[in-house]
């Protein structure tokens, strides 16, 4: 039914470094698998393919990070990005890293983290 | 139009969204008093070579090599003097003992030198003249040796740009902001250090600011063609890069220091031997010469304070640390990271620091200069968000209050604990606007350290954030029980040198 839109943010070695996939979901939410490292060199691509999909208005959005191995403070602006455009975000299945993260940013009442 | 006004005081009324002409005359106000901030920060960077050379000078009984070989460093192509030289200051002329770099330009007029230098040998402050004719126009700073024995003076030229003209990069955001900077309290032809307009005095509506600078003063007259709006930071970080190079601080400053009082300095001997024998040259880009260089004197307290760019790439990054003396026994101290890297990082980094002395002058606690700042800073708007940790402490009552948006706990270092500090965390800030934040005072031990820092210390990747916070602990431990001197051991123990992201990393503690 939907694509699967599989999108990629290049460092400039050219190898990928992260990669955001779309998945089938409800009516009104955006359900994202994202995966890689999130870091400066590969934050912005990413953001501009969220951005984009942002505009459709979603009541929600998913970010499915569990292959996501790494994220800095420009991943975190990536994600922060959806919550602005949306009031529900889900960050569903983080590794302990990634947790750790956002919780030690005070961002779980921003970013929810389920698993 | 929905016009939001939240109103601090008079003078920080800037922080109207409203979009009007006024708003323009109150942001570009502000700017330049902020700029004046930031000029004012430029000194010790000047002093401090100067300063230090004169002791050497002072201890040796002027001893020619030893100058030349300390100011190698600060003088000439990658140095920011193009010239400087060691007088004796006697009754009558001053006597020139020895020069490194070219000759200075001053002497070709003997009378004025003879009587700036010794108006220098009467001051504790540094010096400035100029500008002193030639091609090009330079700045000449001046500091004497203070105490009993004979008055040495160093004296040392900086060049000001060609025909003091700014050179505006093609499209920077600053090609629209005109502006003078002149050395002393008047906007005079002959006081003018540089300017980007061909016709003076400024024309348009104009701010102007007076800021003290070493003994004298310079006045910046500012006026811009466009509305500045949120291009508020863009706008900053080009004044603050063009004022600067004409005062020639852009090369060749150090990124840390320990300042302490004199007693506890010759008590820590082997301490400040090997934090001052640390300090590097680095090319750094101008926003962190805004990081003080110079950590307040406040007694019974030793600060330590680094910061250590990232060795990933060329961009630099956002992170600063900063200490605010509120009175002879409190100070406000601060540590934070802006998101990203590069230039548009390192401008928001300025504009929060600038901010924050702003909020704290006014007398605003911890929690309140956090949740007055969530109001200045907008990911949205900005493309940046920063987590800060602040506070502040009281040394008689031997207390912290703590503030924290989004960043790493302080680090509590003595004999029966070594603990990270729990506070409340709000949100970054830039996340939500406003945001309101809470604090809490932690009573402090006798024996106490502190340090706070920035993530770049203790982020690896491959690990959680908590196995980088227990080596942190674990190194903390062992310089305290060693004896070392924490900040530097920390460093060293972490990997802080070679890790990609930036470190800022500030610390204290009592000395009694």
């Amino acid at each position: 039914m939907a694509d699967m839109t599989d999108l990629q943010g290049h460092n400039s070695a050219s190898t990928p470094s992260a990669w955001v996939t779309q998945v089938p979901s409800d009516q009104g939410v955006l359900h994202f698998e994202l995966g890689g490292e999130l870091d400066i060199s590969s934050a912005a691509a990413i953001r501009d393919v969220i951005t984009t999909l942002l505009e459709q208005n979603p009541s929600k959005v998913v970010f499915d990070v569990r292959r996501l191995h790494f994220i800095d403070s420009s991943g975190i602006a990536v994600l922060l990005t959806a919550a602005r455009e949306c009031s529900t975000v889900e960050i569903a299945h983080p590794s302990p890293i990634v947790r750790r993260i956002i919780e030690v940013s005070g961002l779980s009442g921003v970013l929810l983290l389920t698993s | 139009m929905l016009a939001v006004s939240i109103v601090i005081t008079a003078a920080l009324s800037w922080l109207c969204f409203e979009v009007n002409r006024n708003n323009d005359t109150r942001l570009l106000d502000l700017q330049v008093r902020q700029t004046g901030t930031v000029l004012q920060a430029v000194v010790p960077t000047i002093q401090t070579p100067l300063a230090s050379a004169v002791e050497i000078a002072a201890s040796t009984g002027g001893d020619v090599a030893q100058f030349r070989t300390y100011m190698a460093t600060y003088v000439g192509a990658s140095g920011q003097f193009v010239s400087a030289s060691l007088w004796r200051s006697a009754p009558g002329v001053p006597q020139l003992i020895a020069t490194t770099g070219s000759a200075p330009q001053l002497s070709a007029n003997s009378a004025r030198s003879a009587a700036f230098l010794a108006q220098a040998a009467r001051t504790a402050k540094l010096s400035v003249t100029g500008p002193i004719a030639g091609n090009p126009y330079r700045l000449g700073y001046a500091y004497a040796s203070a105490g009993r024995g004979p008055r040495y003076v160093v004296y040392a030229e900086s060049a000001l740009p060609p025909g003091r003209r700014a050179k505006i990069e093609a499209g920077s955001p600053f090609s629209n902001l005109r502006f003078a900077l002149y050395l002393g309290r008047h906007q005079r032809d002959d006081a003018l250090l540089e300017t980007n307009v061909s016709r003076l005095p400024v024309q348009g509506d104009t701010a102007t600011v007076v800021v003290p600078f070493g003994a004298g003063s310079l006045t910046l007259v500012a006026a811009s063609s466009v509305r500045l709006g949120g291009t508020l930071s863009a706008r900053l970080w080009w004044v603050v890069a063009l004022v600067g190079a004409a005062l020639s601080v852009a090369a060749a400053f150090t990124s840390e220091r320990l300042v302490s009082r004199r007693k506890a300095a010759e008590r820590l001997t082997g301490e400040v031997g090997t934090l001052l024998s640390e300090q590097r040259n680095l090319a750094e880009t101008l926003q962190h010469a805004m990081l003080p260089k110079e950590l307040p004197e406040i007694e019974a307290v030793e600060f330590a304070a680094r910061y250590i760019p990232g060795v990933n790439g060329v961009e630099i990054g956002g992170d600063w640390y900063d200490v605010v003396p509120l009175d002879a026994n409190r100070f406000f101290f601060v540590v934070g990271d802006v998101s990203g890297r590069g230039v548009a990082a390192g401008t928001v980094m300025a504009s929060l620091l600038f901010a924050i002395r702003a909020f704290v002058t006014e007398g605003h606690s911890p929690a309140r200069v956090l949740g007055a700042l969530s109001q200045v800073l907008r990911l949205d708007r900005d493309g940046h968000f920063a987590t800060v940790m602040c506070g502040s402490v009281d040394v008689e009552r031997r207390e912290v209050t703590i503030a924290n948006a989004g960043h790493l706990p302080l680090l509590l270092v003595s004999p029966e604990r070594v603990e990270f500090l729990a506070s409340p965390v709000g949100p970054p800030i830039g996340i939500t606007t406003p945001t309101v934040y809470e604090s809490v005072t932690v009573p402090l031990p006798r024996d106490a350290t502190l340090l706070a820092y920035t993530d770049g210390l203790v982020e690896r990747r491959g690990e959680t954030i908590d196995d980088g916070l227990r080596r942190l602990h674990d190194a903390a431990v062992d310089a305290h029980d060693s004896g070392r001197p924490m900040v530097s051991t920390v460093v060293s123990s972490l990997g802080a040198e070679d890790g990609e992201d930036d470190t800022a990393i500030l610390g204290w503690r009592w000395l009694t």
